[in-house]
C-alpha cells in the first residue's frame, strides 16, 4: 500500500497511448462507447507526427474518378505491399476509408473541393486513380486539429508530455501502464483494463530520417516486453524524396504530391531516369515513354508515369543513380516541377513545399529544381494484430496506426497511412472498449514490479560510467544508416548486431546530469532503450528474410523468393531474448486473389 | 564560425533564480539556431531544456525569442542574427509562465484559452453519409484560418495579454472565427456569444501585433474585427458594449467629438444604479486631478455639422 501512495495513480477502462491520428481516433471511439478513457501522449497535444503528413488521405470516394471503388484501392494496396499484406486488413481499410473521411468532414475538417463542391482527390504513387482527399499539402495538420478538437469536445482526459515506459500485466492480461511526466520527471501509474498502442514507428534510430524526436519505437518495445508478437519489422520504408541540402535539413520530407502534381525526377544529365527502373511486376500498368507518361496526368486511361511507382521502387532507383555517379552535387537527384507547371499552380497546390525550400534551402521551387534523396520514413512492420479487432497477442492490448503491422505488407502506398490511422484507430477504440466492458474479473498491479521499474528508470542519474546518451544515439544512427539502410547484406547486418550489443553495454554506463525536471538528456537515455531494442528486432528480421521485397532489399539476395512470399518474419521476446521465426501468411479468398492478379 | 549563445536559464528545482548560461559552439554558415541548440544540448549541457519536434517550421514547438525577435528556432538562420557580432541571446517568448529554461506552460498559455472558445464544429443536421456541397471559395478563407500551427506567436505579440493574462488572445479568438463563419456549423449566434464572453473579442485593442507576428498570414486581428462586426450586425452584442457603441456614435454625431462623461454614464445604462455608483470613485479621481473641470460642459466642435452630415449619409447608404 505504501508503494502505491508514492505514485500519482489513475484508474481507467481504456488507456490510449499516443495522440496522433490513430490514438485520437481510438480515444474518441472508446469514449463514445461509454467507457472511461484516457489519452496519454509524449509530446504536446496536436504536435504528434500526423501533423507533418502532407499529401492526403487515401479513400475511394470516386469524386474525381467515378470508376474508383474499394476493390481498386484494395488491389493497389496489396500490389504496392508486394502481397505481403494481411489481406483482411487491406480489405477493411479500402472499404471503410471513405466513411472515415466523411466523418472527418462532419467533425469539421476542411478539404480542398472539386468544381461541384465535393471533396477533391489527388494523384499519388501506386494509386490507380486520383484518390487522396487533401487540404493543400497540410492534410495531416487539418486531420489532427479536427480530431483533437473533437476529442476535447468529448471531454477525454488528456495526459500530455507524459511518457509511458512499461506495460503492466496481471498474469497474461494487461492491467496498467507506468511512465513519467516530462515536465516534472515524476512517475505516474495508470490502472486499466485495456490499452491501445498508437505510438508510431522508430525511424529516429536512422541518421537520415523524416521522423521527429518522438519516433523512438517506444510502443513496439513496450509491446515486445509485454510478450506481444511483432511481424514484418524488416520492412522499413525509405521515402524516395527527402531534402538533401543543407546538412541541417537532410532527411526532411518532400511530399509525393510534387510528383502527383507533375514533378519529375531527373539525374545530373537531365535524363528522366525512372523509365530505366520499371520492374516486371508493374510493367503492364506503367508508361514507357515520356510522352505517354505526361499524357497520364491529363487522362488516367493512359498508363501512369514511372515517377509514381511505389516508394520502394523509386527509392532504390534514386540510390542506384547516385551510386552510378549521376547524382547532384549534394548526393541526391533533381526533382523538377518548375519547368513543368506554372508558378501560381505550384504555389497553390504545394504551398508548404514552396515555403519549406525557400526558408530552409533558399531554393525557389517555381524556378529551380529541388535536390532530393531517400529518407527513413515509415515502419510497415510492428505489433501483430487481429485484422478485425486490432487485438495483439496479449489479452487487453490493442494497437493501431504505424505501430501495428499487416496492412501495408512490404511497402506502404502514400496516403494509406492517414486512412489507416482513422480506420484502425476507430476499430481499436471500439474493440478495446468492448473488451473492457466484457471483462468482469479483478486485476491487480504488482507494486513490487512497479517499484523495480521506477528504480531502473532513475538509474541514469546515478550512472558513474560517464557515457553521454547523445553520443550513443549518434553512433546508433550511423550504424543503422550505413548497415541496416536501403540496401542490405548479411555481412553488414551481422556487423550491425555486434555494434548494437556494444551500444547496449554503453547504455548501462550512461550518466545524466541535473535533476528530473524537464531533463532532455535523461529522456533520451530512456528512449535509447527502445531504439536499441527496435533496432535489434529490425536487424534480426532483416537477416532472416533472405530475399528482396518492398522496403527490404538484400544485395546478396536481389530477387524476390516465392518461398518468402508466404511468410511473415515474427519477432518475440522470451526469457529476455529476441526470438525469430517464420510463420505463414493468412490465405486470401479466391475472389480477392483474382482482383489482385488483374493485369492492368 | 564560432557562435556564442547566451541562453535564459530557470531551474525551479535548482536555486530557482533565473539566469543566463553562455555556450560557444562551432557552426556552419548555413546553420539554424536550432542546430546550435541541439549541439549545445548534445555536446555541452544535457540539462538545457527546450522543445523541438519537427525541425522544419511545421509544428511551432520551438517558438522562442532570438536576440529579441520571436520566431521558430528551427527555421531561423544563425547568420541573420550575427551581423553585429557572433553572439545570440535566446529567451522564452513573452506573456507566458516558464517551466524551465526555454520550456513554457502550454496549457495556461494557449490550450486552455483555445478550449474556452469551443473550437469544434457542431454540424447542421444533414443526410447521413453524404458529403456537404460547398464552393471551394467559401472554404478557402477557413482553410487559411485553420492553417494555424498553434505556435503562439500571435499571443506572444499581443499587447493586452501582458496586462491581462486572462484575455483569450488572438490564437483562441481566431478559432472562434473559424467556427462562427463555417457554413456547416449549426448555430452562428451561439458562436458569437462565445466570442463575446468577458475577456473575449471586446478586450482586443486593435494594435495589429498579432497579425504582424503570425507566420502563416492568418491575420488574427482582422478576424477579431470580423467577429465584432458580425456580432453587432446580428444585434446580439453584449448590452453594455452595444450601449457604449451607440453612445459613442451619438455623441460624435451630435457634437463632432466624444463626450466622455456621457459615454461613461450611457454605457452603464441610465437605469443601472449599481453600475453608475461604480463610476463615482473614477469621477471623483478625475475631478481631483483636474481631468473633469466643473461645471461639466461638452460643447460642439467647429465643423460638427459637417460630421453630422457624414453620419447621415452613412446611415442612408447602410439602408
Amino acid at each position: 500500500m505504501a508503494a502505491e501512495n508514492q505514485y500519482e495513480t489513475h484508474e481507467y477502462d481504456v488507456v490510449v497511448i499516443g495522440a496522433g491520428g490513430a490514438g485520437l481516433r481510438a480515444a474518441i471511439e472508446a469514449s463514445a462507447q461509454g467507457v472511461k478513457t484516457a489519452l496519454v501522449c509524449k509530446s504536446l497535444l496536436g504536435k504528434a507526427h500526423t501533423v507533418m503528413a502532407e499529401g492526403g488521405i487515401a479513400a475511394a470516394l470516386g469524386n474525381v474518378y467515378p470508376e474508383d471503388n474499394w476493390k481498386v484501392h484494395f488491389r493497389d494496396t496489396m500490389r504496392g505491399g508486394k502481397l505481403l499484406n494481411n489481406w483482411r486488413m487491406a480489405q477493411i481499410h479500402a472499404q471503410e476509408a471513405p466513411a472515415r473521411v466523411l466523418e472527418l468532414e462532419e467533425w469539421g475538417a476542411l478539404f480542398d473541393r472539386t468544381k461541384n463542391g465535393l471533396i477533391l482527390q489527388r494523384d499519388f504513387g501506386g494509386h490507380r486513380y486520383a484518390r487522396l482527399a487533401h487540404v493543400g499539402d497540410r492534410t495531416g495538420l487539418e486531420m489532427i486539429r479536427t480530431l483533437q478538437n473533437h476529442a476535447v469536445h468529448q471531454g477525454i482526459d488528456v495526459y500530455m508530455e507524459c511518457n509511458v515506459q512499461r506495460l503492466l500485466k496481471d498474469g497474461e492480461r494487461i492491467c496498467g501502464a507506468f511512465g513519467y511526466w516530462r515536465e516534472s520527471g515524476k512517475f505516474i501509474l495508470f490502472k486499466c483494463k485495456a490499452i491501445v498502442l498508437a505510438t508510431g514507428g522508430g525511424g529516429k534510430a536512422w541518421k537520415i530520417t523524416s521522423n521527429s524526436w518522438e519516433y523512438t519505437g517506444d510502443g513496439i518495445t513496450v509491446a515486445l516486453d509485454a510478450g506481444a508478437d511483432l511481424i514484418d519489422v524488416e520492412m522499413v520504408q525509405f521515402h524516395p524524396t527527402g531534402m538533401v541540402w543543407p546538412p541541417s535539413v537532410r532527411g526532411i520530407l518532400v511530399t509525393e504530391g510534387v510528383r502527383g502534381d507533375g514533378g519529375t525526377l531527373k539525374n545530373s544529365e537531365g535524363k528522366r531516369f525512372m523509365f530505366n527502373y520499371i520492374p516486371e511486376f508493374f510493367r503492364a500498368e506503367t508508361a514507357e515513354t515520356e510522352q505517354e507518361a505526361d499524357a497520364w496526368y491529363e487522362d488516367k486511361k493512359n498508363r501512369r508515369t514511372p515517377d509514381l511507382l511505389p516508394r520502394d521502387e523509386v527509392a532504390r532507383a534514386i540510390n542506384a543513380e547516385v551510386k552510378a555517379g549521376r547524382g547532384t552535387p549534394h548526393g541526391g537527384v533533381f526533382l523538377d516541377i518548375a519547368s513543368r507547371r506554372p508558378a501560381d499552380y505550384i504555389k497553390r497546390r504545394l504551398p508548404s513545399m514552396y515555403h519549406q525550400f525557400k526558408e530552409l534551402a533558399n531554393v525557389d521551387i517555381t524556378t529551380e529544381p529541388m535536390e532530393v534523396g531517400p529518407t527513413c520514413h515509415y515502419f510497415m512492420g510492428g505489433v501483430r494484430v487481429d485484422a478485425d479487432t486490432t487485438a495483439t497477442t496479449v489479452p487487453g492490448l490493442f494497437a493501431a496506426g504505424e505501430v501495428a503491422a499487416g496492412l501495408h505488407g512490404a511497402n506502404r502506398l502514400g496516403g494509406n497511412s492517414l486512412s489507416d490511422l482513422v480506420v484502425f484507430g476507430r476499430r481499436a477504440g471500439l474493440y478495446a472498449a468492448e473488451y473492457a466492458k466484457n471483462f468482469t474479473g479483478s486485476l491487480t498491479v504488482n507494486m513490487d514490479e512497479v517499484e523495480a521499474t521506477a528504480q531502473q528508470l532513475v538509474a541514469p542519474f546515478d550512472g558513474k560510467g560517464g557515457e553521454n546518451p547523445y553520443a550513443i544515439h549518434a553512433d546508433l544512427q550511423d550504424c543503422m544508416q550505413t548497415q541496416v539502410g536501403i540496401i542490405r547484406t548479411e555481412k553488414e547486418l551481422k556487423q550491425a548486431l555486434d555494434k548494437l550489443a556494444t551500444f547496449k553495454q554503453r547504455l548501462t554506463q550512461v550518466s545524466v546530469e541535473g535533476n528530473r525536471q524537464y531533463n532532455p538528456g535523461w529522456h533520451l537515455a530512456l528512449d535509447l532503450y527502445s531504439m536499441l531494442e527496435v533496432s535489434e528486432a529490425v536487424t534480426l528480421a532483416a537477416i532472416e528474410r533472405k530475399e528482396s521485397r518492398g522496403g527490404h532489399t538484400r544485395d546478396d539476395y536481389p530477387q524476390t523468393d516465392p518461398k518468402f512470399a508466404k511468410v511473415n518474419v515474427v519477432v518475440r521476446k522470451r526469457q529476455g531474448e529476441l526470438r525469430i521465426s517464420q510463420e505463414p501468411l493468412p490465405e486470401m479468398p479466391e475472389e480477392l486473389r483474382k482482383l489482385v492478379e488483374e493485369q492492368k | 564560425m564560432q557562435i556564442t549563445f547566451k541562453v535564459y536559464r530557470k531551474d525551479p528545482e535548482g536555486n530557482g533564480k533565473p539566469g543566463r548560461s553562455e555556450y560557444t559552439v562551432d557552426l556552419s554558415d548555413d546553420a539554424t539556431v536550432m542546430d546550435g541548440l541541439l549541439k549545445i544540448r548534445d555536446e555541452l549541457d544535457g540539462t538545457l531544456a527546450f522543445r523541438a519536434s519537427c525541425l522544419r517550421g511545421y509544428c511551432g514547438e520551438c517558438t522562442m525569442r532570438i536576440s529579441g525577435k520571436s520566431t521558430f528556432a528551427c527555421t531561423a538562420k544563425v547568420s541573420a542574427f550575427t551581423k553585429k557580432g557572433p553572439e545570440i541571446a535566446l529567451d522564452p517568448i513573452r506573456n507566458i509562465p516558464v517551466i524551465k529554461d526555454l520550456v513554457f506552460d502550454w496549457d495556461a498559455f494557449l490550450w486552455n484559452k483555445i478550449k474556452a472558445v469551443k473550437p469544434w464544429l457542431e454540424p447542421r443536421e444533414g443526410p447521413a453519409n453524404e458529403e456537404h456541397r460547398l464552393p471551394d471559395a467559401v472554404m478557402k478563407d477557413l482553410r487559411q484560418v485553420m492553417s494555424c500551427y498553434y505556435c503562439g506567436l500571435c499571443d506572444e505579440g499581443c499587447t493586452v495579454l501582458p496586462v491581462d493574462f486572462d484575455f483569450l488572445g488572438p490564437a483562441a479568438l481566431t478559432k472562434a472565427y473559424r467556427v462562427a463563419f463555417d457554413p456547416r456549423d449549426r448555430d452562428g449566434k451561439e458562436r458569437l456569444r462565445i466570442a463575446e464572453q468577458p475577456k473575449g473579442v471586446w478586450d482586443c485593442v486593435h494594435c495589429f501585433e498579432a497579425s504582424e507576428h503570425c507566420p502563416r498570414g492568418i491575420a488574427p486581428t482582422e478576424r477579431i474585427v470580423a467577429l465584432r462586426d458580425k456580432a453587432f450586425q446580428m444585434g446580439i452584442s453584449h448590452e453594455k458594449v452595444a450601449r457604449h457603441h451607440q453612445s459613442f456614435a451619438a455623441s460624435v454625431k451630435e457634437s463632432g467629438w466624444v463626450d466622455e462623461g456621457r459615454l461613461a454614464v450611457e454605457s452603464e445604462g441610465l437605469t443601472n444604479i449599481k453600475g453608475l455608483m461604480k463610476l463615482l470613485p473614477t469621477a471623483a479621481k478625475a475631478l481631483v486631478r483636474g481631468k473633469a473641470p466643473l461645471p461639466y460642459v461638452h460643447s460642439k466642435r467647429p465643423g460638427a455639422d459637417r460630421i453630422k452630415k457624414i453620419f447621415e449619409k452613412g446611415e442612408r447608404e447602410r439602408k
